[in-house]
């Protein structure tokens, strides 16, 4: 059996990958959030980055 | 006039924070022209028509940002650059306590650990790979991305139940989770209420109109477009049934979608039939009715909205129309008609809106061609509309390298500008849909354009009657009321949701243009 999900039943705290709008939004809410400075891999690298997360 | 065009090599910003950047830079002392934009291949071209594509801007890559302005003067031009600059290191927002920003998501999770959740809005290449990542971290997943393969969607949707985790999306905009709005998403009322939507917009009118029935939203979880696919099967629809059914704070549930694939529908509509509490479900562009005690049918978003409150106990009525306006306004249009003027055009930034319209005024008014149309009716050419024509501005042909209309308001109000000056032009219907993530004041840009639009119109010797839907509540940011006056102050009707909109602009096109 899967873990429950406590998706519906913990108060939201939440990390935010991309778009500043969305954290921005969220601090005007009083929703703590964590805003990742987020830069893409190089392209060439991503297969490697996969091969990694597979490994680890 | 003073050129000044700067490379960043990898440099990565989000487009709706270039955007921004690039709105304020026009708006300083002296500067005519300003791009802040990735070097991708499209916006060199955009780069190329305003003659700001230098040779060193022509050899960055997609990964480099682009500073690009023209001013009056060297002067004028160096304080830009300053500005840019500054806005450019400006922190992002987020609660670290005033430490550096994690650049990763495990990074994130040492500073919050008790982080539940993950709104990835990173390009759609780089989504599954985050995403996975995140379930594996224990996260559940809003993939706001979209350009995200069916096959990764799937294989995401299967890694979550196996480890008990939910993946809204990918091309998910909108959820409200224990109350808070997430992507673009409405501030309502907490409610007996739980939706389920596989369309952004739809979910917004859905639970803005919960608010104004006075009803409320336990939870908004949504699933992305494709979940009801035959490939994807309904994942994510039918985890989030689940965990609806099991929230007690949870009465009623919603579902609303485009009209799903036949074997995903049946086995949705089974396992909503045994989650014991009522269903309402909207497949939008399905005209089914009707109730079996367990399941209720609505056949528009605003009448799955009503029905879900009625079942939650709630006696409001849904907003609606001032009738004397509402008549007054059709007087004025019909009488005010040219012969020439034959033609409905509904410019929607919304999807599930301008779907939803679509089905509806093709059962009013017959053929409607559009960009969401398949076969004879869709458009040929999507920036030239053909007789009665309703578009999705929010779809890959108007939003290549730039933000949402919702956010991004540009093309749209080229679109306005060009149904004005066409004679065939009848009515523009239009929405505005404001809560977060949204425009900051969305009606102001549009009644600036309307302005012009009418102006236009005018010197064509033609009236031109504006609708527009407005979908929010009155503690959205932007504030409902103040949006709406913004808007009947330039000359348009504001309707209180989709389904009467399009019903009042069918009244009009049905009505026969007065005897010149």
């Amino acid at each position: 059996m899967p873990p429950e999900n406590p998706l519906l039943t913990e108060a939201p705290v939440v990390i935010n990958l991309g778009l500043d709008l969305f954290a921005e939004a969220l601090a005007q809410q009083s929703v703590p959030c964590v805003q990742v400075r987020w830069t893409p891999p190089p392209p060439t690298d991503d297969d490697l980055l996969t091969l990694l997360d597979d490994l680890l | 006039m003073a050129h000044r065009v700067i490379i960043r090599p990898r440099a990565y910003y989000d487009s709706v924070r270039l955007m921004r950047i690039s709105q304020a830079l026009r708006a300083e002392p002296g500067v005519t022209e300003a791009m802040a934009m990735m070097a991708t291949p499209n916006n060199k071209k955009i780069l190329a028509t305003s003659g700001l594509l230098t040779a060193e801007a022509e050899a960055a890559r997609p990964d480099d940002l682009v500073l690009a302005l023209a001013a009056t003067d060297d002067a004028a031009a160096e304080a830009a650059v300053a500005v840019a600059f500054a806005a450019l290191d400006e922190r992002a927002g987020g609660d670290t306590g005033g430490a550096p920003l994690p650049r990763t998501l495990d990074a994130a999770m040492a500073v919050r650990p008790d982080a539940g959740l993950v709104v990835i809005s990173v390009p759609g290449a780089n989504a599954p790979r985050e995403a996975r990542r995140a379930l594996d971290l224990g996260l559940n997943v809003l993939l706001f991305s979209d350009n995200v393969p069916v096959a990764d969607e799937l294989a995401l949707k299967q890694h979550a139940a196996e480890v008990g985790r939910l993946v809204m999306g990918p091309d998910c905009g909108t959820a409200i989770i224990g109350g808070a709005a997430l992507g673009f998403a409405n501030v309502v009322r907490r409610g007996p209420v739980g939706v389920v939507g596989a369309s952004g917009t739809g979910t917004q009118e859905i639970t803005s109109l919960l608010d104004w029935l006075g009803t409320g939203v336990s939870h908004a979880i949504g699933t992305g477009g494709r979940d009801l696919s035959a490939e994807v099967g309904g994942r994510t629809a039918l985890a989030a049934l689940d965990l609806l059914a099991a929230d007690p704070g949870t009465e009623v549930i919603v579902l609303t979608s485009k009209p799903p694939a036949a074997e995903v529908a049946a086995r949705v509509l089974e396992h909503c039939a045994g989650l014991g509490k009522p269903v309402v479900v909207n497949f939008v562009g399905s005209d089914r009715s009707g109730s079996d005690g367990r399941i209720t049918f609505a056949p528009t978003l605003a009448g799955a909205a009503e029905a879900a409150a009625r079942l939650a106990g709630g006696t409001a009525p849904l907003p609606a129309l001032d009738a004397a306006a509402r008549d007054a306004f059709l007087a004025a249009a019909r009488d005010g008609r040219a012969p020439g003027q034959r033609y409905l055009r509904g410019l929607y930034a919304g999807g599930t809106l301008a779907y939803e319209a679509l089905t509806l005024l093709g059962d009013r008014l017959g053929p409607v061609h559009s960009n969401l149309a398949k076969g004879a009716l869709a458009l040929t050419d999507p920036f030239r509309s053909t007789g009665h024509t309703v578009i999705d501005l929010g779809e890959d042909a108007y939003t290549e390298g730039r933000a949402h209309p919702m956010i991004d308001p540009y093309v749209r109000n080229q679109r306005i500008l060009a149904e004005a000056a066409d004679p065939e032009t009848a009515l523009l219907l239009l929405d505005v849909v404001i809560g977060y993530g949204a425009h900051d004041d969305p009606a102001r840009d549009l009644a600036q354009t309307l302005a012009a639009a009418q102006a236009t119109a005018r010197d064509g010797g033609r009236n031109l009657p504006v609708i527009v839907t407005l979908c929010g509540t009155t503690r959205d940011p932007q504030g409902h009321a103040a949006q709406a006056a913004q808007l009947e102050t330039a000359g348009a009707i504001v309707a209180r949701s989709n389904a009467e909109a399009v019903a009042l602009a069918a009244a009009v096109m049905e009505t026969p243009a007065h005897a010149a």
